[in-house]
């Protein structure tokens, strides 16, 4: 028995030697403290039984009671003070609650157990079944602050002394098993291991509800029974329980536990309580360079075992011959046969080794005897749809519920497991009561699934934070609950009734149903049966056997639920409920079981769908009101431009097409608006078509913020759905604009979708929907958006200072940007333009801090050049800049004017895949586009600049230490590459030059759904999806005028397919991510310094600190980890247990953002995969009434696109947040150790240091209030629009000034007319 | 996109080292107590979102050091706040006469018109106390402002104390912006000479 026993360590006790114990009190202490496994559990607890003279058959509380009784040493008396406080609590009913409910609990994990706990003390009638003979998982869980409180409350201080410790946050699996085995045995939970449960089985024949069970012979399969309980994990063999399935990016993890011989040096070793990437690229990147592993994520834990996990990526495990093959069918490329064990083992302990310190690798040992060393897809997260079932049968209920793993699948990297799996277990006991109360069932259902509901939304702070309070009465745990919210009339589908389903609203008092007749007492105690040869089952969760297969309906976001401070629009998602199907306005319901309003959540994918599916295609066609009215005016826009251009004598405006084929009109439009910007109108003639069109496609894009959707040369025959779309934006453009230009530009500009009517409601959809779909400037196409927000905020450079001055460039510069906002706004065309209204922004700022505007550096942009020069035939916007091929509009990107495949768009040094928010580009020959590269190989190969201030301030590399230069390349001053390129992006880009003449014959059709796609994509490259104008778009902070450098997305090397949730967005990603400072990763160097140091020893000086790591690979590797737990073994200290919890929280929030991010991206590519179907519809049905309906169907997706956009946006603000915080974080602790040493060196003179991180933090901290600043801005925007707007419908109706007008171009009395932005003036009530 | 909040306020918390600023902050906004004193490093801020009248009301709360050394950077931030909060410690006798320095900083940095209050915090240290209920609500009249007593730790009054500013500056914008119901402000709509409202009502200790 012991030999096939998975290794446990230390003093845990794997032997028999407590047979021979005799004394009560000297087996009670073996049980309680040395017991470790199932056999010497239950062994010496029958022995104990035996000794005290209970009966053998006593079951359920009253054996607690004998105990207590029998029991009466001091050790013992404490534990029975500390468990009485349980099992006295008014819920229990003292025990009486559900007294004669018989209840089968199927699996013995901690969440089984945990359940069965409570069905004791509730009173029922309660057995457990396990298949496994003994605990078999050393796998670690990470506990929530709940659960550690809960399990303390369950006496586990007594059994596993870590308790005691007050910085434990995870468990093994093992142990935690342990300790609810021990307490359900005292509450007299029977237990049955080495039981298999079959099959559920029908009252009838005298018998009631009941179950098969191997052996066939058990006494189990004589007991009826009124409630099943399922914790059997993920291989839940319960039936009844569709699951829904999220299935996002292939997502592979691989485990693995080494021994811990419990060594100083092992337990030297920090824990990793995860490294994401989004915080930590440097690490990865070395990581992979080094080794060849990729890999998304990992976390170490020490406990029985070295316990690692991480994310890995396909390609990698490929490379390292981990798998052998690859294959499409995520079931093939995990399969056994194409596994190579001998090199998963090695991967893992290169990865643990590379990644920690730990002297000595050696596996530890699985139940099979192998290396404990796993491989495992997470890709699809499932979760059931439904936590319980009822089904009556000749009169008799039968409960069904489903708990733990089998519910809700947990996801690793949020351990969301065993918390969620402790809640579930509470909430279904909470129904057991009521059921044995004799509630109606169909009410506990409808409970129970708002419940669920409640649960899938769970994280660690919106609990409770009253942990004693805990009980199963879930009003207990869930603040806001709820839980009528499912109605009884919305599950009549759970209760399988054969009468008629009663549905009178539920009675305060209902008469309680008969009992069923009481569990018959099974004859057997538990001894283990060692002679049960059951194979025991995989551990490794390969296989989803779900009970129905894959493809069941929807899909919901387990994780997603609104942060805690909301940045924007994110209302909290509702729920999992599958049937409910509101389809809120603008909602199209191409996801047919979408609930309600954002955030949205991911459509299904059906792996091997053909998409020409009539069924996506038509659900798409149900379009809503509002896209109706889209279609409905082409002679409105058509009326429109003539009425606006009525004064233009010579235009002929009779059709959306033809009419505009010379240019004319557009040039004579910009002109009505803001001659000043088209000087050379008066000169323009009708037969310069292309040069006119140039001219107004440009125009418009620069001034305008209409993106270009068809080129010059194609206005000779321009495809008509193309030339509409961009007709209609250019419309609902002009639309909002004020007549006069100084009211400055671009509005929302935002023009969702296409060939969208102004329908009031129409306007406003769009203008909630997809804020600028299509007004994304390809000026941001260029790296990072900070440099819009920077530019915005200081549209002229201004000259850089010195770090030293830095502070009190701080005062200076507070006193500026008092003074700036009461400057008028300049209103000069080009730059100006967006420079107004960036400025608008900064003013609109009343931003509290002191706004540091960096200079821009003086780095070369690199000319948007046209495809010209590049002499080939690669010229046209659709012919792929890297691999010449084809792009689709789709799949195509576009980056300062070069077109090309998505996956196309890498670095040319590492093959990493980019993405518009990470991106730079050298120059080439005459300005043409060079090469692109990813932003750390960039800086990495052209260190030119070194008066590039931005990043010679302050790399987080130089870290701190002010004078040792960098010494490696990427440490060194960074040319701002991308950032500083923007700007220019947009009078450079939009030029068009002669060379685009020379463009190419060949005419591509680029497909609308082409363009909106890259639309799309540029848009959703710079996040912000509602600010309209290029730089406004984005919130970002002046992340990069300020010397902290932040990466731009957390998405770097991505290989396609491969990516794990934890990753992040590829290419979709928002430009805005802020990884606190990837490519040094210096603050979490400094961090591990000092966990070392609070080992004991001071941390070293800072300044050669950084040096030293830097150079170590292997202190890299760990230094570069940001979150080390802090050691176990450090004494309870409050204060870093609190901030390490709350670093924890932000760590798991943020991975819950990548998932959902992650899952975006899935969702676009469904989007792109509709679309391109219903564009060829579309086409097809062109002139046909068909036309019509794809349309509708087409604004449909468009619009459901944006929502997307819009809560990428959210996400990255989110996250960045969170990488600021994280950051600031960081400087705090850092800075207050300088502090203590300060005060004992009791120095007088300011350590410089400190004086450089306190910039740097009010730096970050400063960033922090920008994004809150920036989603204020674009809040009054909204309003501004929106008010402008109704004045304009105001107007047009001849109300004359409605009193309610808040026009935005009203000058503001306060401050002097035309001093204020607008923006200010929606806060204009406040003086500053 | 629905909007998340109606209006944003900036708040600012300013007071002696060691008054309790940053506890009573985070019992506002995460309602938590630590009693393990760490000072605050220069500057910081949370976000908490409440209702007041019906309307959705973003709190950008600043949290300031009171350490001398980072005067300087603090003080930058008082421009920008719509209310401020004056804490001093009722145990401690000097951080209650440096209110009214605090009050000269204000005067000097800030909007003219800013909301104040002034805070005795750790008012459940009873056995410590040395600054009485009257002098707090004395020196408060004085400066007619409101004046409450809180404790971080119990949480008394916090929650209390800054719904009740809130309030207070969504008063006054309501009374320069009437009719003004969008969460934007009518600029053609007369300007009032503030009227300052601030006056010290009762506190509610």
């Amino acid at each position: 028995m012991a030999t096939s026993a998975p290794v446990t360590a230390g003093d845990r006790d794997s032997s028999e030697g407590y047979r021979s114990l005799v004394d009560p009190a000297e087996i009670f202490t073996y049980f309680t403290e040395k017991a470790w496994d199932v056999p010497q559990i239950i062994g010496s607890f029958s022995l104990l039984k035996d000794k005290l003279g209970i009966d053998k058959e006593a079951y359920g509380v009253s054996l607690y009671h004998s105990l207590k009784s029998k029991l009466t040493h001091w050790k013992a008396k404490t534990l029975w003070e500390l468990l009485d406080k349980k099992v006295q609590l008014n819920e229990y009913k003292n025990q009486k609650a559900c007294q004669g409910t018989s209840v089968c609990v199927v699996g013995c994990g901690p969440v089984g157990m945990r359940f069965a706990i409570e069905a004791a003390l509730l009173g029922c009638d309660i057995v457990v079944v396990e298949k496994r003979p003994y605990f078999s998982r050393n796998n670690v869980l990470h506990l929530w602050p709940f659960t550690i409180d809960d399990l303390k409350r369950l006496g586990a201080k007594k059994f596993y002394g870590q308790f005691c410790a007050g910085s434990l946050d995870h468990i093994s699996i093992r142990s935690l098993q342990s300790i609810l085995l021990k307490t359900s045995l005292m509450f007299g939970v029977r237990i049955y291991f080495g039981i298999e449960f079959v099959k559920i089985k029908e009252p009838g024949g005298g018998r009631a509800w009941h179950a098969d069970f191997l052996p066939s012979n058990h006494p189990l399969n004589d007991i009826d029974f009124s409630v099943l309980v399922g914790a059997e994990g993920k291989n839940s063999r319960i039936p009844g329980f569709d699951r829904k399935e999220l299935r996002a990016k292939l997502a592979l993890a691989i485990t693995a536990n080494f021994i811990n011989h419990r060594t100083q040096d092992e337990a030297a070793v920090q824990e990793i309580s995860g490294v994401a990437f989004i915080f930590n690229q440097k690490f990865f990147k070395d990581l992979r360079e080094d080794t060849g592993i990729d890999l998304e994520n990992i976390v170490y834990y020490r406990d029985d075992t070295h316990y690692f996990i991480m994310t890995a990526k396909k390609d990698s495990l490929l490379d390292k011959g981990v798998l052998i093959k690859d294959y499409p069918d995520v079931q093939q490329l995990l399969a056994p046969s194409n596994r190579n064990m001998k090199k998963m083992c090695e991967y893992a302990i290169e990865a643990a080794d590379w990644s920690t310190e730990l002297p000595q690798l050696d596996f530890a040992m699985n139940h099979k005897g192998q290396p404990d060393v796993d491989l495992f897809d997470f890709t699809s997260i499932y979760q059931a749809e439904y936590a319980a079932r009822a089904v009556s049968r000749d009169d008799t209920d039968l409960l069904i519920c489903l708990v733990g793993d089998s519910l809700v699948q947990p996801f690793w990297p949020q351990g969301t497991g065993c918390a969620r799996g402790f809640l579930s277990a509470m909430d279904a006991a909470w129904m057991v009561r009521g059921f044995g109360e004799g509630r109606k069932v169909l009410e506990l259902l409808a409970e129970r699934e708002s419940l669920f509901q409640r649960l899938t939304q769970t994280k660690p702070d919106n609990l409770s934070k009253k942990f004693a309070a805990y009980t199963i009465d879930p009003r207990t745990r869930y603040p806001n609950l709820n839980i009528g919210i499912v109605k009884p009339a919305n599950v009549k589908q759970l209760y399988d009734f054969d009468g008629e389903l009663d549905l009178t609203p539920p009675s305060p008092q209902a008469t309680p149903p008969q009992p069923p007749p009481p569990l018959a007492t099974p004859p057997l105690a538990t001894p283990v049966n060692n002679n049960v040869s059951l194979a025991p089952p995989e551990i490794t969760p390969t296989k989803l056997t779900p009970s129905k297969p894959k493809t069941t309906p929807s899909i919901t976001t387990p994780n997603v639920t609104t942060p805690p401070n909301d940045i924007g629009s994110k209302a909290t998602p509702t729920s999992t409920t599958p049937a409910i199907e509101t389809t809120p306005k603008g909602t199209p319901t191409i996801t047919p079981k979408r609930v309600a309003p954002p955030p949205p959540k991911p459509l299904r994918k059906t792996p091997s769908r053909p998409i020409n599916q009539a069924g996506q295609v038509t659900r798409a066609l149900y379009g809503t009101p509002e896209s109706d009215k889209v279609l409905a005016d082409k002679q409105v826009i058509m009326k429109w431009f003539k009425e606006e251009l009525k004064d233009y004598p010579n235009l002929r405006i009779n059709d959306l097409a033809r009419s505009f084929r010379d240019g004319m009109v557009l040039c004579s439009l910009i002109h009505h608006y803001n001659p000043t910007i088209i000087p050379q109108f008066s000169s323009l003639s009708s037969g310069n078509q292309m040069t006119n069109n140039k001219l107004a496609f440009s125009l418009l894009e620069k001034h305008f913020n209409i993106p270009q959707l068809i080129k010059p040369s194609e206005m000779n025959d321009p495809d008509r759905l193309t030339l509409f779309t961009y007709l209609s934006s250019v419309y609902e453009t002009f639309l909002n604009l004020e007549p006069l230009p100084l009211a400055s530009v671009t509005s929302s500009g935002a023009t969702p979708s296409s060939g969208s009517k102004k329908g009031k409601l129409m306007r406003k959809l769009s203008r909630k929907n997809s804020k600028s779909l299509l007004s994304v400037s390809p000026a941001d196409s260029w790296g990072t958006d900070t440099n819009s927000l920077r530019r915005s905020l200081s549209p002229n450079k201004k000259e850089q200072k010195s770090r030293r001055e830095k502070k009190e460039k701080v005062q200076e510069t507070i006193k500026e940007k008092e003074e700036k906002e009461t400057t008028p706004p300049p209103a000069k065309g080009g730059a100006a333009a967006t420079g107004t209204e960036t400025n608008a922004k900064s003013k609109g700022q009343s931003g509290q801090g002191p706004n540091t505007p960096k200079s821009a550096p003086n780095v070369q942009k690199t000319g948007p050049r046209p495809i010209s020069t590049f002499g080939s035939p690669a010229v046209a916007s659709d012919i792929c800049f890297f691999c010449e091929k084809k792009v689709y509009l789709m799949e195509k990107m576009s980056a300062n004017n070069v077109f090309f495949h998505r996956n196309c768009f890498r670095c040319s040094h590492c093959n990493s895949q980019l993405n518009l928010g990470n991106f730079a580009m050298s120059k080439g020959e005459n300005g043409a586009p060079g090469k692109f590269f990813c932003k750390p190989h960039y800086r990495q190969l052209f260190m030119a600049n070194p008066e590039a201030i931005n990043y010679a301030r302050s790399q987080p590399e130089k870290d701190k230490s002010l004078s040792p230069p960098p010494t490696s390349p990427s440490q060194s001053n960074l040319p701002p590459i991308s950032e500083d390129e923007v700007a220019p992006a947009a009078p450079n880009s939009v030029v068009p030059k002669d060379d685009e003449e020379v463009i190419e014959a060949r005419e591509r059709k680029r497909t609308l759904t082409q363009k909106f796609s890259d639309m799309f994509r540029r848009r959703s490259s710079r996040s912000s999806s509602k600010s309209p104008s290029p730089e406004k778009t984005v919130p970002k902070p002046k992340k990069d005028e300020n010397p902290i450098l932040y990466e731009a997305p957390p998405t770097p090397p991505e290989e396609s397919p491969v990516t794990t949730p934890t990753t992040t967005k590829p290419t979709i990603t928002p430009s805005v991510e802020v990884t606190p400072d990837t490519t040094s990763s210096s603050p979490f160097r400094k961090r591990s310094t000092k966990i070392r140091g609070r080992s004991g020893t001071t941390p070293p000086p800072r300044s050669d600190g950084a040096q030293h790591l830097l150079n170590s690979k292997k202190r890299r590797g760990q230094a570069s980890l940001v979150r080390p737990i802090i050691a176990v073994q450090d004494e309870e200290d409050d204060i870093a247990v609190s901030e390490r919890q709350k670093q924890q929280e932000r760590f798991r929030e943020a991975q819950e953002i990548q998932r959902e991010m992650s899952q975006i991206e899935l969702q676009y590519e469904e989007f792109e995969e509709i679309a391109r179907e219903i564009e060829q519809n579309l086409r097809d049905a062109e002139g046909t009434e068909q036309e019509d309906n794809f349309m509708r169907a087409w604004l449909n997706l468009v619009s459901e696109r944006n929502a997307l956009v819009r809560r990428t946006a959210d996400l990255s603000l989110q996250m960045k947040l969170f990488g600021l915080e994280d950051r600031q974080y960081e400087l705090q602790k850092e800075m207050r150790e300088l502090q203590e040493k300060e005060t004992e060196e009791n120095g007088d003179e300011p350590d410089p240091n400190f004086e450089r991180l306190l910039e740097e933090l009010v730096e970050v901290v400063q960033e922090r209030d920008q994004i809150i600043q920036q989603v204020e801005s674009d809040r009054v925007r909204e309003l501004d629009e929106q008010a402008a707007e109704e004045e304009m419908m105001n107007h047009r109706f001849g109300e004359g000034d409605s009193p309610s007008r808040r026009s935005a171009t009203m000058p503001v009395e306060g401050g002097g007319g035309g001093k204020k932005e607008r923006k200010d003036k929606r806060t204009s009530w406040w003086p500053w | 996109m629905a909007k998340t909040y109606d209006f944003l306020f900036k708040l600012l918390l300013i007071g002696d080292s060691g008054v309790g600023k940053t506890c009573i902050l985070v019992r506002f906004s995460e309602d938590a107590f630590n009693s393990t004193f760490i000072s605050t490093i220069g500057i910081d801020f949370k976000i908490r979102t409440v209702d007041i009248e019906g309307k959705k009301i973003k709190l950008q709360i600043w949290d300031t050091a009171g350490q001398e050394r980072f005067r300087t950077i603090t003080t930058a931030y008082y421009r920008g706040a719509m209310g401020i909060m004056l804490v001093y410690d009722v145990t401690n006798e000097k951080s209650f006469d440096n209110i009214r320095n605090w009050i000269r900083n204000i005067e000097e940095n800030a909007a003219a018109d800013v909301e104040k209050m002034i805070l005795g915090n750790k008012c459940d240290l009873e056995e410590s106390r040395v600054v009485s209920r009257e002098r707090g609500q004395l020196l408060a009249e004085e400066h007619q402002v409101k004046f409450m007593e809180t404790s971080a730790k119990s949480g008394q009054n916090v929650e209390t104390a800054f719904l009740n500013l809130a309030k207070d500056i969504k008063n006054k914008m309501d009374r320069r912006n009437p009719g003004d119901d969008m969460g934007t402000s009518q600029s053609n709509v007369h300007v009032t000479a503030g009227d300052s409202s601030g006056s010290g009502g009762g506190c509610a200790c």
